[in-house]
């Protein structure tokens, strides 16, 4: 094993034999590391569910998203039985990718040589094939690669022996049962890449510690942290909880909505999937992350979110959405500057870890998580 | 214990071509094989640097890395090509960039300078070393041969002489006459793919119709192809061009060629980078090496064929040819990098060959000849 790996893994394996009474934050070794990244890559993005986003994306037969997987181009579509699927976006003949971004169509046409597959990755028809006596389009299919919805979430994974989804996040549907999250409607999304390491992401996901600060321009004067629960995490997920009176009409319960009670309509849950599912779920609106490294220094993310079905319906609904993602962006904005700032100071030689505040228990969590993966403890059913 | 890329290939090979299957993504994707391509087949084979016109005066050089040795190629005062390491003698700085026009190598970091035969000239402020003799130092040389108006390099003393390598080519192609091409343009590319995914790309025209809907896809007619075994130098096939492109056609003055000959195109990939489409009008070409198992450098340049000299118009249709080139050219980009991101992924697995892919089969048999020739020596 390479020198560095030794070294972040030790180092981080020290970190989480702390009690959370005397937590400190990861060592940088584990997120400027190359060497980590690649078992992160082995022990984490190959063998956990990845979050593409919602179902309600694909709606249709012949809606696709296409995604890199930890080094694996995968295709997720509706077929035209109407169920979710995902395969290599590889073709089976000189290995082309296939489709490409989002979009919709009626099969799938390699952009080389027209090689064309339906939508459940059976080969249809290959031009000029004829000739070679071995060929038999009935032996050309896409593998299939698992694909789960839940809660109105797509989740793909690489691992054929890993729990499903709905089994390991059973403890958090029950916690969040009265948002609904299922039926929330999606109104916007599109994709980034960031210059940090997507640990630092999701670890500024999961604390509201930094809101009253890296947040001043924005929501952070609307943050009371006397307001934020955060309860122990759980094998797969982390929750903390935040009541305020919402600075948006959005962020509180929408007055049709009865299934909310008393300071429900005023609490968000801010939940941390692992590995990097992030999901800001108010009682009016919500909006998400799903993260995956492109190398130490850089993260790509999936970013989307939309309304409860109340505002959805709405006729309000065009100006909520235009001023919550006005909102969002500069708060993202705001978050980007944090993170990135992060990144540049773990990759000094300087940099040490400090403690942890009780207000990132999340954080705590998490590294105890991402060093069970790394080192081969079994995972919890 | 790392895989054997060079037994896995020799598995793909070995079958015959009614059954063949692409290469297997190792061999485009291991750093090690590119070590072993680097050793056996740039090292070994000849490396073309582009045309020899584009050398034509005395001091007109060209700079390049061949097999990570750089190399320089210029036309001495005796008005002979050369090829020399392009490595100064004295604290091994690399000496002249790109390409240009000299009256001797003057090295960037001492200036110790050099003759254009590579001799040494002269060295300041040496005389108190008693070892220095200026007389001791020369350049080391590289093999250098014109051939059909193309300059090749090669590092390997033994390797057989290039007119005799490619004898049948020049057989084949005579009425082309392609000697009297004129290049009119030169540049110098950075794809990223493997150098073997873009040569496959331009020996096989099935790609045609598909990768190239919005450019010649739709003047592609793959019934018009025809792909023959290749030899062991080089590959081929033919399309036959109708006369839309008018300066793909040969020239009324063309005496030499004859019926079909008139229209049609010869797409030639010669071992191991050196990849030619030659109408009867005008030429373009790509010769190729590997920066990286993921990236690959691309000479790429392109002319008429001199029947064309005195034609008034002539000139206008090549600029609009190039104006098409670039176009075709951003679409093959596109499918070779497609080709190598899904070359990288886990679930990547070879298909069978359609018998439009030919030269496809026949260079990963060359390829294969030459690995493991290499490896057995």
């Amino acid at each position: 094993m390479a020198k560095d790996t030794v070294d972040a893994a030790a180092a981080l394996r020290l970190t989480t034999a702390r009690s959370f009474d005397q937590a400190m934050a990861m060592p940088p070794e584990v997120y400027i590391s190359d060497a980590f990244l690649e078992l992160e890559l082995e022990h984490i993005f190959r063998a956990e569910w990845f979050c593409v986003g919602r179902a309600s994306a694909l709606a249709n037969a012949g809606d696709y998203t296409t995604l890199d997987l930890a080094g694996q181009p995968i295709i997720v579509l509706r077929d035209r039985d109407g169920n979710l699927r995902a395969m290599p976006n590889v073709c089976l003949h000189r290995m082309s990718t296939l489709l490409e971004g989002r979009g919709n169509t009626r099969s799938i046409v390699c952009p080389y040589h027209a090689w064309t597959y339906n939508l459940d990755g059976s080969l249809r028809g290959a031009p000029e094939m004829a000739k070679n006596s071995e060929f038999c389009k009935g032996d050309y299919k896409l593998d299939q690669i698992r694909c789960e919805e839940w809660l109105g979430w797509v989740y793909v994974t690489l691992n054929a022996d890993i729990a499903p989804v709905a089994e390991q996040l059973a403890p958090l549907e029950q916690m969040i049962a009265p948002y609904g999250m299922e039926n929330y409607v999606e109104t916007f999304f599109s994709e980034h890449v960031w210059d940090t390491n997507w640990k630092v992401l999701a670890e500024n996901y999961m604390e509201s510690y930094h809101l009253p600060v890296c947040h001043n321009g924005t929501v952070g004067p609307f943050t009371d942290l006397a307001r934020v629960d955060c309860p122990e995490g759980h094998p797969h997920f982390n929750i903390h909880w935040f009541t305020k009176e919402a600075d948006l009409a959005i962020g509180n319960a929408h007055p049709d909505n009865t299934t909310l009670q008393g300071v429900q309509r005023q609490t968000s849950a801010l939940v941390s999937i692992y590995p990097s599912h992030m999901v800001t779920l108010t009682p009016g609106y919500f909006w998400y992350l799903s993260l995956q490294p492109e190398g130490p220094g850089r993260v790509r993310m999936l970013y989307g979110g939309g309304f409860d079905p109340h505002f959805a319906n709405d006729p309000g609904v065009r100006e909520y959405d235009e001023a919550l993602q006005t909102l969002l962006d500069e708060v993202n904005l705001e978050d980007r500057g944090c993170t990135e700032k992060v990144y540049r100071g773990l990759s000094s030689g300087l940099a040490r870890p400090g403690h942890l505040s009780h207000l990132e228990r999340p954080i705590y969590d998490f590294a105890r998580y991402i060093n069970a993966r790394v080192s081969g403890v079994p995972r919890a059913s | 214990m790392p895989k054997d890329h060079a037994a896995l290939l020799r598995a793909n090979t070995d079958v015959p071509f009614e059954q063949a299957r692409a290469m297997p993504p190792e061999v485009y994707t291991s750093e090690a094989f590119m070590q072993q391509e680097l050793e056996h087949i740039f090292a070994r084979d000849w490396y073309c640097v582009g045309r020899a016109s584009a050398l034509s005066n005395v001091g007109d050089y060209v700079s390049l890395d061949l097999a990570g040795q750089p190399i320089v190629v210029l036309r001495d005062r005796e008005g002979d090509l050369r090829a020399m390491s392009n490595v100064c003698l004295h604290r091994m700085s690399t000496l002249l960039h790109g390409r240009g026009n000299t009256r001797s190598i003057v090295c960037p970091y001492h200036a110790w300078t050099y003759n254009l035969d590579g001799s040494l000239r002269g060295a300041p402020a040496m005389t108190l070393n008693e070892g220095f003799c200026k007389d001791q130092y020369k350049l080391p040389q590289a093999r250098c041969e014109e051939w059909l108006g193309w300059v090749f390099v090669s590092l390997n003393p033994d390797a057989a002489p290039v007119a005799e390598e490619l004898r049948q080519v020049e057989t084949m192609v005579a009425g082309y006459d392609m000697t009297n091409y004129t290049e009119n343009f030169f540049e110098e590319h950075v794809w990223d793919t493997n150098w073997k995914v873009l040569a496959e790309n331009f020996m096989e025209s099935y790609h045609l119709p598909v990768c190239h809907a919005g450019t010649i896809g739709g003047l592609s007619k793959l019934e018009d192809m025809v792909c023959p075994p290749g030899l062991p130098a080089f590959n081929y096939h033919t399309i036959l061009k109708d006369d839309q492109l008018r300066i793909a056609m040969a020239h009324p003055n063309n005496t030499r060629l004859k019926g079909d000959e008139r229209r049609t195109t010869f797409l030639l990939a010669i071992y191991p980078s050196l990849l030619i489409t030659l109408t009867p009008g005008y030429f373009w070409y790509l010769s190729l090496h590997p920066v990286s198992p993921g990236r690959v450098h691309i000479r790429f340049g392109g002319g008429m064929s001199d029947d064309y000299k005195d034609d008034p118009d002539a000139q206008q249709n090549f600029a609009d040819l190039k104006t098409l080139l670039d176009d075709v050219n951003v679409e093959d980009r596109g499918c070779t990098e497609k080709v190598y991101r899904g070359l990288c992924s886990a679930m990547a697995a070879p298909g069978h060959l359609s018998h439009l892919e030919r030269p496809n089969y026949d260079f990963a048999q060359y390829l294969n000849k030459r690995i493991s020739e290499g490896k057995g020596a």
